[in-house]
This record gives C-alpha cells, sequence and structure tokens, in this order.
C-alpha cells in the first residue's frame, strides 16, 4: 500500500470533509442551506466550492505541477467568493490547510510505516505550497475590488467626460466645468 | 518519529485570531461596521435641498450619529403613523409565521451568509420592536414574546440591513402569505429619514433630480451636447444624421430614460439605440431637458419623494401638450410607473390612452398612467413587420438576459423583450429557470447600493446572477448579459468584470440597432460600439 493509493481509495470521503469543513466556516445558519447541492444555481457558494474542492484534489492526486493552470482554477473558484466575504485574508484561505487535517483523519489510522509517514509529510508539505499559491490568488482578488470601482466610475461619466473633451478641443462653447453644477 | 509526534496542522494556527461566528443570538448581536459592507452617510447639502430633517455631518464607523435627542419617539411616531396609512405594513407586521420560504431566496445571503439578509430576519429587525411597542402580548412579554426596545444598537441595526437589501422583491415570490420584504425594507427606510440616517448614493441622485432634471445636475445644455456627440457617433457609424426633437411643443410623445442612458458607458449605446429606431419609423416625439429623468430614487427614500420626483414627467408632458409618453429601458422608474403613478399623481387624464402612430396598437394596459415601456412599443413594431431587420449583424454576439427585477417582478415583461431579442440576434440562450422571469436574481445594486464604497456586498450579492452567466457562458459560449435597466448597465458590468470577464453587459435597443438596416444608411462595417462587424471589409475608397 502507498499513500497515493490510499489517497485514490479515499478520494471521495476526503473531499466531502474537506468541502464540509470549509462550510464550517460559514455562521451556522448558513450552512445548512450552503451544504443542500441539490442545485447549484440556487445554491452558487456550496456548490461553486464543493466542485472547486474536488478539482483541486484531483489535480493534487494527479501529482500535477503546483503551478498548472487547473489548479489554479480551482482554487480562484473557492476563494475569489471567500474573498469578497466576511473573512479576514488568513479565514478566506485557510481551507487549504484544512485538507491535511482532513486527510490525517481519514487515512492517517492506516499508516503502519516510516515510508508512508514520509510521503504523508511529502504530500502535506505540497499542500503547504498550494496555501502560498492560495495567498497569491487571495491578493489579486481583493486588487480586482479595488479596480472595478475605477473602472466603475470611469464607465459611469464615459460620455460626460467624452462630450467635455470635446467641446474643450473644438474652443466653443463651455468649459468641461460647465457640464456639471458641483 | 510517529505521526502521533507531529503537532496537528490546527495547534500550528492556533494563535492566529479569526473573526468568530456569532455566539449569542442574533437579537442580541450588534453590528459589526465593516468597510466594503456598508454605504456613506448622505450629506448635509443633499437632504437641505430637497428639505429632509436633520443634515449633519456624520460618519457610521463613529460612535455618536448626531441624531435628535428625542429620535425614539419621532420614530415611534412615524411607525404609528405608517401602521395605520398603509394596511399592507400592518399586515406584513402580523402575519408571517416564520415558515422560512423565503429564508433562501435573497441573493446577499445566499452570496454571503449572513443571517439577518434572510429576508425574514430583516423583517423581523423592525418586527420586533413592532411587537414590543404596539402588540399587547409584546407589551406584556417584551423578550419572551419576540419583542425588543427601539435601541441605538438596533437603529444601527436597521441602517445596516435596510441598505442591505435592493427592494428586488425576489422574496416575496417564494412567500405563502405574499409578504413583500421590499415594503418593509421601504418602510424601514422612511423610518431611518425620519432622524437624518440616509445614504448619500440616494440622497444625492435625489436632490439633483429635485433641481436639475436628472441624477447627475447637468444643466440643460450640458445634456443637449452631449446628446448631439451621439447623434454625431450615430452618423460616423451609419451615414445617417438622426432626428433629435429636443423640447418640442406638440410634438405627439414624450420619451423619457434613466440618465445613465446617456451619461454612462454601455448605457449610451441604448440611447443611440433608441435614436436610431425613432428616427428609422419617423416618429413625431420630443425629448425634454427638464424630465430628462426615467429614474426615480425617491422610491429608495420615501414614499412622498417618489410621488414629488415622479410627478415631474407628467407636469412636463403637460406642458409641451404630447399626447402620451414613452418610456426606455429603466428599471424601477417602471415600478413606479405601474405600481404607485396612477395613486400618487394621476390620473393623468389630460393625456390621451397610448396608441401607436406606427402600428395603430392600443396600449391598453397602459390606460391609466399614459405611458409606455419601449420593449412593448418595439416588439409591436417588430411584430407588425415595421422595422428592416438583418439579425447577422449580430452574429458575433452570443446573449443571455437577465430579466431586470422591477420589470419582471413589479411590470410582468417577461417575452417582449425576448421578442425582440430573438428577431435581432440568433443566438440567444436562457439562464437556468430558477434564475430568470420572476425568480430572476437581483444585480445587488439596486436600490441605491450600487455605490463604490459598498463593493464587496454587491459583489457577495452579485454572486447567484453571475453564477447564472457563468454557466450559460461555459455551456453556450455567450458573451453579451442583454437587461432592461440602466443601474444593471452599470452595476452587472462592473459585477462581471469581476466573476466573468469575458460577458459584457448591453441594452436590447443596442442589438436592435446593429440589426437595423436603415433607409439611405452607408455600408456597415462596426456596430453600435464603433467595434469592427467580423467578416465585414471595409470598402476599399473608405479605407
Ligand atoms: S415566506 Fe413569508 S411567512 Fe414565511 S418566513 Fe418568509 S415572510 Fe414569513
Ligand atoms: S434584497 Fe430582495 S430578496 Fe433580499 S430581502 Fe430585499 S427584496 Fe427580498
Amino acid at each position: 500500500m502507498t499513500l497515493e493509493k490510499m489517497l485514490a481509495d479515499n478520494k471521495k470521503t476526503i473531499a466531502e470533509k474537506w468541502f464540509q469543513s470549509i462550510v464550517g466556516s460559514y455562521p451556522q445558519e448558513a450552512q445548512r442551506f450552503f451544504l443542500n447541492l441539490a442545485n447549484p444555481i440556487t445554491n452558487p457558494v456550496g456548490s461553486t466550492i464543493n466542485r472547486g474542492v474536488e478539482g483541486a484534489l484531483e489535480c493534487l492526486l494527479k501529482g500535477e505541477t503546483l503551478e498548472s493552470a487547473e489548479i489554479i482554477q480551482w482554487l480562484d473558484d473557492i476563494i475569489r467568493i471567500r474573498a469578497v466575504q466576511d473573512f479576514t485574508a488568513a479565514r478566506a484561505v485557510e481551507f487549504v490547510f484544512d485538507l491535511k487535517k482532513v486527510v490525517r483523519k481519514t487515512v492517517g489510522g492506516s499508516i503502519s510505516n516510516s515510508g508512508i509517514l514520509e510521503e504523508l509529510l511529502t504530500f502535506e508539505s505540497r499542500i503547504d505550497s498550494l496555501a502560498l499559491l492560495a495567498f497569491n490568488v487571495y491578493m489579486q482578488c481583493r486588487e480586482k475590488v479595488y479596480e472595478l470601482k475605477t473602472n466603475e466610475l470611469k464607465r459611469s461619466t464615459a460620455r460626460l467626460v467624452r462630450s467635455a473633451c470635446r467641446v474643450w478641443e473644438s474652443g466653443e462653447r463651455c468649459s468641461p466645468e460647465d457640464l456639471k453644477l458641483e | 518519529m510517529e505521526l502521533h509526534e507531529l503537532p496537528k496542522p490546527e495547534d500550528l494556527v492556533k494563535d492566529v485570531k479569526y473573526r468568530k461566528l456569532p455566539e449569542k443570538p442574533w437579537m442580541q448581536e450588534p453590528v459589526d461596521f465593516k468597510p466594503g459592507t456598508y454605504n456613506y452617510p448622505a450629506l448635509a447639502k443633499n437632504l437641505k435641498k430637497v428639505h429632509m430633517p436633520n443634515p449633519r455631518e456624520w460618519h457610521v464607523d463613529q460612535q455618536d450619529w448626531h441624531l435628535p435627542d428625542d429620535w425614539q419617539e419621532i420614530i415611534l411616531k412615524g411607525f404609528k403613523d405608517r401602521l395605520e396609512k398603509y394596511r399592507s405594513f400592518r399586515l406584513f407586521m402580523d402575519i408571517c409565521v416564520r415558515c422560512g420560504a423565503c429564508a433562501d431566496k435573497c441573493h446577499f445571503f445566499l452570496g454571503g451568509g449572513d443571517p439577518k439578509n434572510m429576508p425574514v430576519l430583516r423583517a423581523e429587525l423592525i418586527r420586533s420592536v413592532y411587537r414590543n411597542d404596539f402588540t399587547t402580548v409584546g407589551r406584556l412579554l417584551g423578550n419572551l414574546a419576540g419583542g425588543r426596545k427601539l435601541t441605538l444598537p438596533v437603529l444601527k441595526e436597521w441602517f445596516y440591513y435596510f441598505f442591505q437589501c435592493s427592494e428586488c422583491r425576489r422574496c416575496s415570490v417564494f412567500c405563502p402569505y405574499g409578504i413583500d420584504t421590499a415594503e418593509v425594507t421601504m418602510i424601514g427606510r422612511e423610518l431611518l429619514n425620519l432622524v437624518g440616517l440616509n445614504i448619500n448614493w440616494v440622497m444625492e441622485p435625489v436632490a439633483n433630480c429635485f433641481m436639475t432634471g436628472n441624477h447627475l445636475g447637468i444643466p440643460p445644455h450640458g445634456l443637449v451636447e452631449n446628446w448631439e456627440f451621439m447623434q454625431d457617433d450615430i452618423e460616423e457609424i451609419t451615414g445617417i444624421k438622426v432626428n433629435l426633437p429636443i423640447n418640442k411643443k406638440g410634438a405627439e410623445i414624450l420619451f423619457v430614460v434613466p440618465s445613465g442612458d446617456y451619461f454612462a458607458d454601455p448605457g449610451s449605446y441604448t440611447f443611440m439605440g433608441y435614436l436610431a429606431v425613432l428616427h428609422e419609423i419617423g416618429l413625431d416625439y420630443t425629448w425634454s431637458t427638464y424630465a430628462s429623468e426615467g429614474g426615480n430614487f425617491g422610491l429608495f427614500t420615501s414614499h412622498e419623494m417618489i410621488k414629488r420626483l415622479n410627478a415631474k414627467i407628467y407636469a412636463e408632458a403637460k406642458r409641451l401638450k404630447v399626447k402620451w409618453i414613452l418610456g426606455g429601458e429603466c428599471g424601477h422608474m417602471w415600478r413606479v410607473i405601474h405600481q404607485y403613478m396612477d395613486t400618487m399623481n394621476g390620473p393623468a387624464d389630460f393625456l390621451e390612452e397610448p396608441v401607436s402612430p406606427i402600428t395603430g396598437t392600443k396600449f391598453e394596459n397602459a390606460k391609466g398612467t399614459k405611458m409606455v415601456h419601449i420593449a412593448e412599443f418595439t416588439s409591436d413594431l417588430i411584430r407588425h413587420g415595421k422595422l428592416n431587420l438583418d439579425p447577422s449583424r449580430n452574429d458575433h454576439i452570443r446573449v443571455t438576459y437577465h430579466d431586470s427585477c422591477n420589470p419582471a417582478r413589479a411590470v410582468g415583461l417577461f417575452e417582449e423583450p425576448r421578442d425582440i431579442i430573438r428577431t435581432v440576434c440568433k443566438n440567444f440562450y436562457e439562464m437556468p429557470e430558477d434564475s430568470i422571469r420572476e425568480k430572476t436574481y437581483c444585480c445587488a445594486g439596486g436600490a441605491g447600493l450600487g455605490n463604490d464604497e459598498n463593493m464587496e456586498m454587491r459583489m457577495r450579492g452579485g454572486l447567484p446572477r453571475a453564477n447564472a452567466v457563468r454557466y450559460v457562458r461555459d455551456q453556450r459560449g455567450v458573451n453579451r448579459l442583454l437587461c432592461m435597466c440602466a443601474i444593471d448597465r452599470a452595476t452587472l458590468s462592473t459585477m462581471m468584470e469581476y466573476w466573468a470577464p469575458d460577458v459584457s453587459v448591453g441594452g436590447i435597443h443596442e442589438l436592435v440597432a446593429n440589426a437595423l438596416i436603415m433607409k439611405g444608411e452607408k455600408k456597415r462595417t462596426v456596430d453600435f460600439r464603433g467595434e469592427p462587424i467580423p467578416g465585414v471589409e471595409p470598402d476599399e475608397e473608405e479605407e
């Protein structure tokens, strides 16, 4: 038995428990709604997180390099949500570490020799690296939120600014200030 | 080393200070005003312009909100007045059985998970005070009967959560008793207004609209210039100088649109679309620089303010001696017209029952208000074959349609926009059933919440809508989200930028204008955004 095989055999349980532990970070009253995966359209938070953990776990077990676009995309789906919710930065990405807990709880009892233990430590250090990448994704999402504000402002007055510039360039009629009362 | 000797992962992070989940029952948990989730207060100058109480400078994150000393009395008196005046309000206070059917129907709850964003709890914030002060059992039993006193933390909680409801009415669709939490929010905001608790993103548009006629407060000559530039843009695209009748007395029809359509992108393309269509059919109509705003942020302030702002449109119709009014792709304007206008400022008996001069269709549904939605008007034109259309000019656009909350839930306009879209564009894909028509998910930026300080809350609330858009994007290659509301065009653009960056946002008449073959037009090589139409080469001499 190798760790790889143990994880592959328990993939479904690990994904489920990982998902549940993430949902556990939400207010109690919300948890029961987020856990209900019957309809992805009426439960976007739960279903996106669920898909994300399944996808990320699959990539990890396939041994994909951590920088692979696919695994980052799965992380992004989850973190994009948590980055605008009521979480500190630490709490928003903490879920990556949850995977360690879940793996130990699920297969820890069956680890019988030091060879597998070593494999586990290697797997866990991959999770640590994944957490660092998660911070990157989190930062990108937060930066995007700030960009949104600037871009929205530009769009909301796009036509005004344009006509002000055109009037100004033509040297006729009024100045840009005239177009705005205050 | 053995496994049990290793530190557990949870031990390694035990010193990190997380935000804790609420431990006390919700009623005792005071609000934590976290930046990104609340709206900035209204500026004193805006309150003064419309004679609203307690204009002053104050800050949400400071302890003292500078309320009048007798704020409790003022609110409780206002509460009593409204219970007497609005039968629906009293009903909504009394009849909720807390069945929970609405609990998971609000986009803010679905996207954020804050239990106080469940519609039932949102209403409970105010209902608990109702029980305490206006019911016998509450007076006797207080807390035990689910009542609580109106304290400062309660008032702050009202401010936070009533400005976290976009008054979209999705929850009301699912309530077996027809309780409309949006209306509870409206009354909640009215009460807050009595002591000067309002937000600037509502009060500035209100003040500007009241003083100048539109939300940005642009004076008439600024408007005219702006409109003329769009006329020039259309000429560049089509070779045709379209009519631009302004303040024309005796025109048959007054046309009113939200100002977002001429100040902002991508609304501007819809505005150009209106101009092209109305020119092509040769409609005798006029724009007004006085009634230059379809939006009515009075709806997010008080019933009184709805009436004051709505009255301007009708006063202008009277002054210009038009027969009836046509309205653009606006959202909440239609809620005002459909649900309030008739009883507030009606009957508009100086106007005529609207009849399309092009097709002869009588818009009987608008008999009372004399105001017709442009989607009804244009779909009627299409049904009668009055528009010469080439939908292949929209082949590069793969669309889905967001039912904007108010035209959908308040007016029931489901088929007309779809009829138009199907005719002008071959690639139309619906989002999943639970997210369209009367169950449509809100853009999370309506009712004054579409400001930048509230961005995180908007992104949370926008998730259910965005999630459904991503579904059709992934399954059907959708790249354009259409909607029929200026607030949507602004806020959905921002929402897509965060959740689905490859999907652009626009209005319906932009696509109509793309497809519209205008008499005498030049060869179209760009669409109404000025972007090249794939597969169409400019003629050599033009290059
Ligand atoms: S669905 Fe209606 S009755 Fe049921 S909890 Fe919600 S508001 Fe109350
Ligand atoms: S935002 Fe919409 S769904 Fe949520 S409580 Fe308000 S009206 Fe109901």
